[in-house]
């Protein structure tokens, strides 16, 4: 049984080694086999070039994954647009109790086409096992990507989630990523935007609670001129939960005119909660504009003191902005079933807390 | 054609004006025990402190150089000698400071500057003080300001002992070991409780000799309720070999004391600046950076405050300005460690002529300090694509009661605003030099220009802009 010692989610610029927030680090990791991928939607062609490429696109977990792949023999599933397409290409993968799998997926968008696609990851609540799932894209010239991740992983999965972009010219990409559960997640997406006027718009948001933990690595790299991004994460921590999130917006020479914004929003429910951000701003060029803005702490005590003069408990206010942070993402999801679905799986209180897990691991429920 | 603003360099020249080195002992280059043994018997150190230096040595050589900031290899440590003294002893009396030394420290403007505006002045050359003064007033209200050597024997012996490195250990990193080594000069400042020193005391440091370090340690007690302004500055001629800073700051700001720190720091650009700063703030406690960085080839500086004790507060206000062959790594550090604490920064950078300015920060929230609140601000200028300017902050936040901001922006001079101002019947060139001028003057104007006239010729950027 091969087992690989990984460092994944490097920051592009090192910092204080003491903060730990340079990488993180698993051990031992095996990979035995590829996930069960499901795909629904329209039949899609693989594009074979972006396969035998797919190295060549970094991602934002880092390199160490591209090694576990070769290492396991994983196989890349493909699909590519088509001229006129407007059907979401749905993508489910479910893990089972004791899985150790990994997928690789590419997705390449011709020049002047659209792609729509959701991908789905799931296991059983009490599920114990380890996932991991490349996904490398290649928007071409004038082509837009519109990808939707939604995470609902067991208490006990570690789950690896690695994406790496590349936009041509006029590429637009634009990703949503739901954290709902999962016990050790490593999220990284790197997007080189190497056509001028190419764009990334990425929103991320997750409800960490329990003894979980959340570990992301956001790199846009802005090379083309007129190229923009902006970045969202929002979220909240609860109970012992941990959340790690590296941003990084990455002005190379020459991308003049590039704009690039990030904001974090991270509401803290919890005294034993720990929460990490390093947001980077990295510049050689002059012609540039760059922003960063954070804002991390508990709920203004006007907002609780209004909220609980309604007859809401404190309790019942908290999960009510927890579920908000989770909201105002679901509100732009742009697929209605899917946007639905979740808001329905909000309102009806299935995103666990602290007490639900004990109940779950006790049987009660 | 593109129009850019070219930014002139700082004027250099009152700086670069060399003595002829004419120390009295120079030690051997290099870094062995046999040498820390030497300067340690060369500064009649007591035996605690002989010791204090050889465990620094083994520590030294046992950890490595920093992996996460600018290239030091060209610091070879084999080529730097640690300790010069001048050929003088200290003196009370500018008259009594040999006539070259003293020229130099005329240059600058020090003696001036303690007639007009200082209750205090020490001037370290090289690696001793040649002139320490403190004006008769402050010293009768107990304030106490001399060179570390003499604190380190005389009636504050013990006090010196108890916080001697203390605050910045040996082990916090490679050059903090060399520092706790060779350290050498610097001053003892102690505020006795519930005094108000209302004008500022003022550490100068030059280098001259080329090819040597500079290592002062300074050391500061502010007593509860007391307060005190200190101001640091340091410059050194250019020379063609490596020179070294690596001095240490320690800062104990008690029970509702106050302190400001501020910096104008102007190595010569062959300077490695690898300085080491923190304080500790009691409950109630208020330490205020106000730090400017101008020079050195490299810089590794991050002041860093500990708040300690509830309702303790720091502020932080620096400018730093990287043009051609530099790479200045810099910003600040903040352990909220106790309820109830604030740290508020705001910062300015500048990039121009191939310089590198990376902002560097780290905020901690422990989760001793529910009630916490931090600001951070960091904002960065590229005066041109051959610059670089990099924004690296980072937040550990252990509580959910803590309310944490951080905002930082880069960019460049705002055509929109040249436009304006050229609408008001502004040239280009004035404009864009206004808008450059404009936003170093937010923490420029916090420098305590009218203390010392050096910090005046230093903060006199030529803005006067060319286009082309």
């Amino acid at each position: 049984m091969n087992e690989m010692d990984m460092v994944v989610n490097r920051l592009p610029v090192k910092t204080w080694n003491h903060l730990h927030m340079n990488e993180s680090s698993l051990k031992a990791v095996h990979i035995a086999g590829e996930g069960a991928l499901r795909a629904a939607g329209p039949k899609l062609k693989p594009d074979e070039s972006l396969s035998r490429a797919f190295d060549s696109i970094a991602g934002g977990v880092g390199r160490d994954l591209d090694l576990l792949a070769a290492q396991a023999g994983v196989k890349v599933a493909s699909f590519t647009s088509e001229a006129g397409g407007t059907e979401p290409l749905k993508l489910q993968l479910s893990y089972g109790e004791g899985d150790a799998v990994m997928n690789r997926i590419g997705l390449t968008v011709r020049e002047g086409q659209r792609l729509d696609v959701i991908m789905d990851y799931r296991s059983e609540p009490l599920a114990k096992g380890l996932a991991a799932v490349q996904t490398k894209i290649h928007v071409h010239t004038g082509g837009r990507l519109r990808l939707i991740q939604l995470q609902r992983m067991g208490d006990k999965y570690t789950f690896i989630n690695d994406i790496g972009v590349q936009c041509e010219e006029d590429g637009d990409f634009e990703l949503i990523q739901m954290v709902f559960s999962g016990h050790r997640t490593y999220m990284g997406c790197e997007a080189a935007l190497k056509g001028d006027y190419s764009t990334f718009k990425g929103d991320i948001a997750y409800a960490v609670s329990g003894e979980d933990s959340l570990d992301i690595n956001d790199v846009v790299r802005h090379m083309g001129k007129h190229t923009e991004c902006e970045i969202n994460a929002a979220g909240s921590l609860s109970n012992r939960a941990r959340k790690l999130f590296r941003g990084t917006i990455d002005f190379a020479k020459g991308a003049k005119g590039a704009v690039g914004n990030e904001k974090e929003e991270v509401l803290l429910v919890d005294e034993t909660v720990v929460n990490q951000t390093i947001p980077l701003i990295l510049c050689a060029e002059e012609d540039v504009v760059g922003n960063h803005g954070a804002t991390i702490g508990r709920p203004a005590e006007e907002l609780l003191f209004y909220l609980t003069s309604r007859g809401i408990s404190v309790e019942e206010a908290y999960r009510i902005l927890k579920n908000a942070k989770l909201e105002a993402v679901c509100t732009k999801i742009w697929d209605e079933t899917v946007r639905q679905e979740l808001l329905d799986f909000l309102h009806e209180g299935q995103l666990c807390d602290d007490a639900m897990k004990e109940d779950r691991t006790n049987g009660e429920a | 054609m593109e129009e850019k603003t070219y930014v002139e360099d700082i004027n250099r020249s009152i700086y670069d004006i060399k003595d002829e080195s004419k120390d009295s002992y120079r030690i051997r280059e290099g870094l062995t025990e046999e040498i820390v043994e030497k300067i340690s018997e060369e500064k009649h150190d007591p035996e605690w402190m002989r010791a204090f230096r050889l465990k620094s040595l083994k520590i030294y050589k046992e950890l490595q150089v920093p992996d996460w900031g600018p290239d030091i290899s060209g610091l070879n440590m084999e080529n730097i000698v640690t300790y010069v003294r001048p050929n003088t002893k200290m003196s009370a009396k500018w008259s009594d400071v040999p006539e070259d030394i003293k020229n130099t420290f005329e240059r600058l403007g020090i003696p001036q500057a303690e007639r007009e505006s200082l209750a205090g002045v020490g001037a370290q050359y090289d690696s001793e003080l040649v002139y320490h003064n403190v004006r008769k007033e402050v010293a009768d209200q107990g304030v106490v300001y001399t060179d570390m050597e003499s604190a380190l024997t005389g009636e504050y012996a013990d006090m010196v002992k108890e916080h001697f490195m203390k605050l910045v250990p040996p082990t916090d990193h490679k050059f903090a070991a060399l520092h706790g080594a060779v350290w050498s000069g610097g001053s003892f400042v102690y505020v006795p409780r519930g005094v108000e020193v209302t004008i500022p005391l003022q550490s100068y440091f030059r280098l001259n000799a080329p090819g040597a370090g500079q290592f002062e340690h300074t050391l500061i007690i502010v007593d509860e309720g007391a307060s005190l302004h200190f101001i640091e500055g340091c410059s050194a001629p250019k020379y063609n070999v490596a020179n070294l800073h690596a001095g240490c700051v320690e800062l104990f700001v008690k029970k509702n004391a106050r302190l400001r720190y501020s910096t104008i720091e102007n190595w010569s650009k062959n300077m490695y600046n690898l300085n080491t700063k923190r304080a500790a703030v009691a409950e109630g406690g208020v330490v205020e950076w106000v730090s400017g960085s101008f020079g050195s080839h490299v810089s590794y500086l991050y002041p860093m405050s500990v708040l300690n004790g509830r309702g303790a507060r720091c502020e932080f206000t620096g400018v730093t300005f990287a043009g051609a062959g530099q790479n200045l790594d810099t910003g600040m550090k903040v352990v909220h460690n106790a309820p109830d604490t604030l740290s508020v920064v705001n910062t300015r950078s500048i990039s121009k002529s191939g310089g590198v300015s990376t902002f560097r920060s780290s905020v901690v929230v422990t989760p001793k300090a529910r009630g916490s609140k931090s600001a951070v601000s960091c904002q960065s200028l590229m005066v041109d694509s051959e610059s670089r300017s990099d924004t690296i902050p980072a937040m550990d936040i252990r509580t959910d009661d803590a309310d944490i901001g951080h905002e930082a922006t880069i960019g460049r001079i705002s055509d929109d605003a040249v436009f304006y101002l050229m609408s008001r019947g502004l040239s280009e060139e004035d404009a864009r030099a206004m808008i450059v001028s404009g936003f170093a003057e937010n923490v420029s104007k916090e420098l305590p220009l009218e203390y010392a006239v050096e910090m005046n010729n230093l903060i006199r950027l030529e803005m006067k802009g060319s286009i082309g």
